[in-house]
């Protein structure tokens, strides 16, 4: 029989023995919808970390202790222990010299808790007035500080931060208390566009107070756990880096301590963690695609045991083994083929309530869509194959005498 | 050159104690336009026989000639591709698939071979308008009466133009009105040229035949030219013996069949005369 013909046959056994086939393909469906889902939030996420990072720090070096720089975000290890102290002022004014370097601010974590009319857990950041030129960030209502505050105690809030502390709508002027020394809100940052799921340092969180306050709320010293570098042009941003790295080196007496990240590789460093889920997302719909094409099998074995008559007419009439097989293992084919598109349709409207309904925007890939189809085809043929070659193997007058 | 030769044919079944002989030695030769009915009691081999010459199964020993070929030995495709294009068959159960419809099923033969759909539906439909079932074309099985389903099996077995039907008792399903129709449907298709070989108990059917085999514990007991439209003289003899068996033939296990057979010495002109056709000589 043809294979058309054979593909026939098949979607007339399907149609049926609907419930049946829907039930051998829920893991197909499962496995192709999960892997499709995951790896376009992953893609979504991808790309708005790029975009944030074409936006806001096109050209912005980051310098992180090396034990730092293979997470998404140095706060959250700051307090690991082996990395305090790496960066220091010295550092920052190394990356200020360097060619093509227009400006360069440290970013040193200087407490966790503040008290406005709520109390509030979040990064209290120390930095320089230049912050809002290196980074674009851009400021709703108030100024930014300038060095020259610094002895003003004038603190400038993420906009979540503002609404998290305050009753009022524009908390400008109010008082705010870290560690027990006062703080006057002097202005709110506009919404920083961040990457969900990327772990990345979120500015709407964050408090920032100026680096000479610092002392006053963390008596220990504030941390520096970064240093932002801006580049002149983007085209120089990759051998400012190298060069960078090597003199940044150079002082820590030739030690590798420091890593000087250009943007696309603080994107990756970000992903990290997402990648991570990917893959274990991956290995788990790989073991349901197993689970699947063994649920196949299954399935087509009792269906070879329960059409043995058919196959004993069908070879009655003239069907060879080849033919008998052929039929089979399209059948299994067939399952995992429409198992797939189904596992793709979910997928697509996965995406689609994600990308209304949460802050992610998951961008469909086709590719990964595509895969994990040909995945489950490879394992419907691998699977259907066993059921196939009993049925062909079948001795004509023995299947025709089974009812 | 004989269409059908079989030569000392045997079938075994089983291993050790339990192996049962359906055909012991069976030599038959049919030659091509015969319209030939095998009769026997229930369990002599008749079935064994059909499924053999039908290439459905193999013989354990002996050697069986198709057209002036061995098929004895065949391997499984190429014995497929022999059933697929030279032998055509029928069964008591009719053996329609139901969830094809009439016409799916005709055709279902010619879907193993490279003809286009169309083709394949044109032909099967043709078929069907042959043996009266046009009409009835995309009913399913289940739509049908006993005799239109077992039209239909004819047309499926007819529709890769056979040179051997076999149809294993084709009638053994039907009533007497539907019996009637599928033998004559069968006795026009022999007018017309085929050989068809065919399995009955019923002794009125051996009228529509040219010869009748006589099976008995897989063996041929005899071996009877006839003229179309008489039944058979054993046959008949069965016929007429019918609840003249005593208790002790009950008992037994005697069949009216057996009662009716010629006596070994009555026998032995018909096995000398039967000589050139082969048949368990006695």
């Amino acid at each position: 029989m043809r294979a058309v013909g054979n593909v026939t046959a098949a979607l007339k056994i399907m149609r049926s023995s609907r419930t049946r086939s829907l039930f051998t393909m829920l893991g197909v469906i499962i496995a192709v919808a999960a892997v499709t889902t995951v790896v376009s939030i992953g893609d979504g996420v991808k790309q708005s970390i790029l975009l944030q990072a074409n936006k806001s720090a096109k050209n912005v070096l980051t310098i992180r202790p090396a034990s730092l720089s293979d997470t998404s975000d140095g706060l959250n290890k700051i307090n690991g222990g082996g990395s305090i102290g790496v960066l220091t002022a010295e550092d920052l004014k190394t990356v200020a010299k360097q060619p093509h370097v227009t400006s360069a601010v440290s970013l040193s974590v200087a407490g966790n808790t503040a008290q406005g009319d709520y109390e509030y857990k979040g990064p209290v950041v120390s930095v320089d007035g230049d912050l809002p030129a290196v980074v674009n960030y851009s400021v709703a209502y108030g100024a930014f500080f300038a060095d020259t505050d610094a002895a003003n105690n004038v603190a400038v809030l993420g906009a979540k931060a503002a609404s998290a502390l305050y009753n009022a709508n524009v908390p400008l002027g109010h008082g705010l208390t870290i560690n027990g020394q006062e703080f006057i809100i002097g202005g709110i940052l506009n919404s920083v566009p961040v990457a969900p799921l990327s772990g990345g340092f979120d500015a709407n969180n964050t408090i920032f107070i100026p680096k000479s306050a610092a002392a006053s709320v963390a008596p220990a010293g504030a941390v520096i756990y970064q240093i932002l570098a801006k580049i002149d042009d983007a085209k120089n941003v990759e051998s400012t880096a190298k060069k960078m790295q090597s003199n940044l080196s150079k002082e820590h007496g030739g030690q590798e301590m420091i890593k000087v990240l250009t943007p696309s590789e603080l994107a990756t460093k970000q992903t990290v963690t997402l990648g991570l889920l990917a893959k274990l997302t991956v290995a788990a719909a790989a073991i349901t695609l197993l689970v699947s094409g063994i649920g196949i099998m299954n399935v087509m074995l009792v269906s070879v045991s329960e059409r043995m008559h058919e196959i004993g007419i069908r070879k009655a009439v003239g069907a060879t083994n080849r033919q008998i097989l052929g039929q089979f293992i399209t059948e299994a084919v067939m399952l995992s083929v429409i198992g797939s598109i189904l596992g793709v349709i979910l997928a697509a409207f996965a995406c689609f309530l994600l990308g209304v309904f949460t802050d992610l925007h998951p961008h469909f890939n086709w590719a990964a869509a595509g895969l994990s189809c040909l995945a489950a085809c490879g394992l419907g043929i691998l699977f259907g194959v066993i059921p196939a070659a009993r049925a062909a193997r079948k001795d004509p007058i023995t299947a025709l005498r089974s009812q | 050159m004989a269409l059908i030769e079989l030569k000392d044919v045997s079938k075994l079944y089983g291993f050790g104690d339990a192996t049962t002989l359906a055909l012991d030695e069976v030599s038959v030769s049919i030659e091509k336009g015969e319209f030939i009915a095998i009769m026997g009691a229930s369990g002599c081999g008749k079935s064994t026989l059909m499924n053999v010459m039908g290439l459905l199964d193999r013989p354990t020993n002996g050697t069986y000639t198709l057209s002036g070929k061995r098929v004895d030995r065949l391997r499984p495709t190429r014995a497929a591709k022999l059933r697929r294009d030279t032998l055509g068959f029928i069964f008591q159960n009719f053996n329609l698939l139901p969830k094809l419809t009439v016409i799916e099923n005709v055709a279902l033969p010619l879907s193993y071979t490279n003809m286009s759909t169309t083709r394949r539906l044109k032909t099967a439909s043709s078929m069907l308008e042959r043996v009266g079932m046009q009409s009835r074309e995309y009913f399913l099985p289940s739509q049908l009466s006993g005799g239109q389903i077992q039209c239909a099996a004819i047309a499926r077995a007819l529709v890769n133009n056979p040179s051997v039907v076999l149809a294993d008792e084709p009638t053994g399903n039907l009533d007497s009105a539907g019996s009637r129709l599928i033998m004559e449907l069968l006795s026009e298709l022999h007018k017309v040229g085929n050989t068809i070989i065919f399995v009955t108990h019923n002794p009125e059917l051996t009228r529509y035949a040219t010869r009748v085999i006589y099976m008995h514990d897989g063996q041929i007991i005899q071996d009877e030219q006839t003229e179309i439209g008489q039944v058979a003289k054993t046959a008949k003899a069965q016929l007429y013996s019918r609840g003249r068996l005593s208790e002790e033939d009950d008992m037994a296990g005697v069949s009216t069949l057996m009662k009716a057979f010629p006596t070994a010495e009555q026998a032995k002109p018909v096995a000398k005369k039967r000589g050139r056709r082969g048949g368990k000589k006695k």
